[in-house]
């Protein structure tokens, strides 16, 4: 075995061994973790702004008093696990929706005792209990000037669903529940849709959201300009100088989440007495960034091309697998360019920004310049060579 | 030779990346992520619909032949972040209620009032199903109250004593000779009667009878 | 031209590949078998139950497969304290059973069903072409129901649990995921082996073990309790 390979196998071997001993590594697994939770957490939250955006929305559109109501918000619940921060979080967030819809007749009042643990003593016994669960302690108090109603808003975590229950309690003896409701985030909108002062229902976000989709046509045509450099050999007479390509195309993606896209195209490529040339070229990408290619970030795609070339002029010489002579100088000088066909396959990767502007790189071996006396390799794995390095800038329409 | 290695690791990589999709573990993903995942087998044509950037449409001229789509959504928890018996009834809490407050609807006249509590280990959980029930109700019509009624403390000091059979039926009876239920109220309660179940239990108090729904 | 001697090892090393070519088995838990379970099979939740198991053959399971699942889950609830009859029904069986002095107290319906299999036999030449470097894809998805019903057939309780074996055959995956194994991959994350049997037997007898507690304690409450609790169980919450 290669010594190089034996001792990168021992290494490998190891590091974990090595890593497990380590308290160090332990600390920064932990911080990984706490770091997780306040992702986790992170998304909890946007989610359950989701569903008051929702709920709030609804009651716009179907008020649940008919005139300005005080109302106290009496108690926020966050999901088992998740402490006092998501709380104030959320409570912020209904505020603020409260304050920017006056539509919903929801006037929020300033209960201090509602939320306050209070303890009556009677015949039966001391009871302690929040205020908003003891109407008559609160009336007895005189704190039920401000408010007569409370809301209830309650989050828990069921499996991948993030569920808002609320509720509108009455504050009398009784404590009749007037208004609930269940919201959960599986049915419910994405955030990017909404903004707290222009609300919109789930069906308005859900039509926004196709037409974003739908205005990223499955087909597009590509304009890339590119720059081909090939590989000098050692001790050639003709080196071959950078080939500059215009290319138009058409692409097509085979879903909507463009998660695969083909793509035919052919160019030209011209240098004043040097060379023209022309290819056809055929591509298939893949999207390596995700499942579904994003609105919002730019995406990563690896491709398989393979294309064929002409190239006319005095460049092609580089091509051929014969060394340059005075016959072939005296053909060009009677007006008989030389030429070169030949086959090439790309493999590269390209970064797409919202499928109108592109940049790739890509590395192009070519089986029939194997032999040509003036094309070295940039890149040898013995099974597979690739003469040519390239890098292109493509705009979409 | 290292290139020949090389070129035995990296051949079936194609392979394996057309499959970076698959959330069956593997390269992309580790045995515990996929643990994470809820996962239902829909329709193409309803999986176009509630995943349109993601699942192609069913061209027309294959309607005949639908293909099935696996559909996974990542839990928002992980596996251990809460107790497995917590998770269990928290993760199915909506069906669940559901499924306990209609039946327990069936059984008692329209018009009553209803009061409800669960009776759980954990008072933050058992205040959670409490509250999915009571909304549940309130959603379907019923006339709910957010009381829970209370025994004195001699009351409950013998009730605790009591195994679980007897001391729902006593607790009832009380409910209603204290005065802390009326004949126009009814009281659900949901609880669990072994610490190695997951599922809810639910009985109603009426008159001051109890009676065992689940 | 290359050295025969060079040519000969190489084609002894592909020879080589072939024969020792592997499965690597991922197995992923669809519905209900990940869901998370209070109950420790290794304690006697049924001390003193008397259990019947019907395990039924069909298109996914055959007879002689039934009968080992049958012999397995007769042993989960003998460890569990349960006196066990298992049973590989053949033809139509009647839901409740005769009233004999040992009546089951719960009787257990397992039948799997196989809900999809994607099996490309163009994706196996192309294995068989690059002599098992390009893995050969098997992918299947089963379900197991599970019905559990009192002596008289009464139903305590009906559920489906579903899971997807994906089987790679080839040299190249399994090499790849031996490497990983033993280079990058924690203990718990390995995928080689029969790691996807063990992880799916574990979920499977969980599961069906707290299916089982679960339809003994509704049997329980529907019959008004009619027998004391087992010794070692405690006490839930009392209003």
């Amino acid at each position: 075995m290669d010594p190089v390979i034996r001792a990168w196998c021992l290494l490998a071997l190891l590091l974990p061994l090595t890593a497990a001993a380590d308290p160090a590594v332990l600390d920064a697994q932990r911080a990984q973790v706490e770091t997780l939770r306040q992702e986790v957490a992170g998304q909890i939250q946007l989610r359950a702004y989701d569903l008051l955006d929702e709920l709030v929305y609804e009651w716009t559109q179907h008020p649940i008093f008919e005139t300005d109501t005080p109302l106290v918000l009496a108690d926020v619940s966050v999901p088992v696990g998740f402490g006092s921060g998501l709380e104030a979080l959320v409570e912020n967030h209904f505020v603020h929706l409260a304050i920017e819809n006056r539509r919903t007749h929801v006037v929020l009042a300033h209960c201090p005792q509602c939320t306050a643990m209070v303890v009556h003593s009677g015949a039966k016994g001391t009871l302690v209990s929040r205020g908003a669960d003891d109407p008559e302690v609160l009336a007895a108090a005189g704190a039920l000037a401000a408010s007569q109603h409370a809301l209830y808003l309650d989050f828990e975590i069921e499996g991948s669903s993030l569920v808002l229950r609320a509720r509108i309690t009455r504050l009398e003896k009784a404590l009749p529940i007037i208004y609930a409701k269940t919201l959960s985030s599986s049915t419910s909108s994405a955030a990017l849709l909404r903004s707290g002062d222009q609300l919109k229902s789930a069906g308005e976000a859900r039509a926004e959201y196709l037409d974003a989709l739908q205005g990223r046509s499955a087909y597009v045509i590509p304009f890339r300009i590119g720059v081909r450099s090939y590989a000098s050999r050692e001790g050639a007479y003709v080196t071959s100088a950078p080939f500059v390509w215009l290319q138009v195309g058409a692409e097509a993606a085979f879903s909507q989440a463009r998660a695969w896209t083909g793509s035919v195209s052919a160019g030209v490529s011209w240098s004043p007495q040097t060379h023209e040339g022309v290819m056809v070229q055929g591509r298939l990408s893949r999207l390596l960034s995700g499942s579904v290619s994003s609105l919002t970030h730019p995406d990563l795609y690896g491709f398989l091309g393979a294309s064929l070339i002409y190239v006319r002029g005095s460049d092609a010489l580089a091509f051929s697998d014969v060394a340059p002579s005075i016959d072939n100088l005296a053909s060009q000088l009677k007006g008989t360019p030389p030429t070169a066909t030949f086959a090439a396959f790309q493999f590269g990767l390209e970064l797409r920004v919202k499928n109108r502007l592109g940049v790739g790189v890509f590395l192009e071996g070519a089986p029939a310049l194997d032999d040509a006396q003036s094309i070295g390799d940039h890149l040898d794995l013995g099974l597979l060579k690739f003469q040519a390095l390239g890098a292109e800038v493509s705009v979409c329409f | 030779m290292a290139l020949f290695l090389a070129f035995l690791l990296v051949t079936p990589l194609p392979a394996l990346v057309s499959r970076a999709d698959d959330p069956a573990p593997g390269i992309w993903q580790t045995r515990s992520d996929a643990r994470g995942l809820e996962c239902r087998t829909l329709d193409q044509e309803t999986a176009h619909g509630l995943y349109p950037a993601r699942v192609p449409d069913l061209a027309a001229r294959r309607r005949s032949d639908p293909s099935s789509v696996l559909v996974c959504t990542r839990r928002i928890l992980g596996d251990q972040e809460r107790p497995p018996r917590d998770e269990a009834i928290l993760s199915d809490l909506t069906r669940t209620v559901e499924a306990l407050t209609q039946a327990a609807a069936l059984r008692v006249p329209k018009g009553i009032t209803w009061e409800v509590d669960a009776f759980y280990p954990s008072p933050q959980v058992g205040a959670k199903i409490a509250v999915a029930a009571r909304t549940e109700l309130v959603e379907h019509g019923h006339s709910v109250s957010d009381r829970v009624p209370v025994l004195a403390p001699g009351d409950l000091s013998v009730i605790h004593a009591l195994p679980a059979e007897q001391a729902y039926p006593l607790a009832c009876a009380r409910y209603f000779a204290e005065h802390a239920l009326t004949d126009q109220e009814a009281f659900l309660g949901l609880m669990i009667l072994d610490p190695r179940e997951t599922q809810l239990h639910a009985g109603i108090c009426t008159q001051g009878q109890w009676r065992w729904i689940q | 031209m290359r050295p025969r001697r060079s040519r000969g090892q190489l084609a002894g090393l592909l020879a080589v590949l072939v024969l020792i070519s592997g499965c690597v088995t991922v197995y992923q838990p669809l519905v209900s078998l990940q869901r998370p379970v209070a109950i420790d099979p290794g304690l006697p939740n049924f001390e003193g139950q008397r259990v019947l198991v019907r395990c039924f053959p069909g298109e996914y399971l055959d007879a002689q497969e039934a009968t080992t699942l049958c012999k397995h889950v007769r042993r989960l609830f003998t460890n569990q304290g349960a006196q066990v009859t298992a049973v590989v029904p053949r033809g139509a069986v009647s839901v409740a059973t005769d009233a004999k002095p040992d009546r089951p107290d719960l009787i257990i319906d397992l039948q799997a069903r196989l809900l999809q299999e994607d099996n490309n036999g163009l994706l196996w030449i192309v294995s068989g072409l690059s002599l098992t470097l390009i893995p050969a894809i098997t992918d299947t998805t089963f379900a197991q129901d599970v019905t559990i019903r009192d002596a008289d057939g009464a139903l305590l309780l009906s559920d489906t649990l579903q899971g997807r074996f994906v089987r790679y055959f080839g040299f190249g995956t399994w090499a790849v995921n031996a490497t990983l194994d033993v280079l990058v991959r924690e203990p718990s994350e390995k995928l080689t082996g029969d790691v996807a049997e063990h992880d799916f037997s574990r979920d499977f007898y969980r599961q069906l073990s707290q299916l089982a507690f679960h339809a003994r304690m509704r049997d329980r409450v529907m019959h008004g309790f009619p027998s004391s609790p087992p010794a070692h169980a405690q006490p839930g919450t009392h209003p």
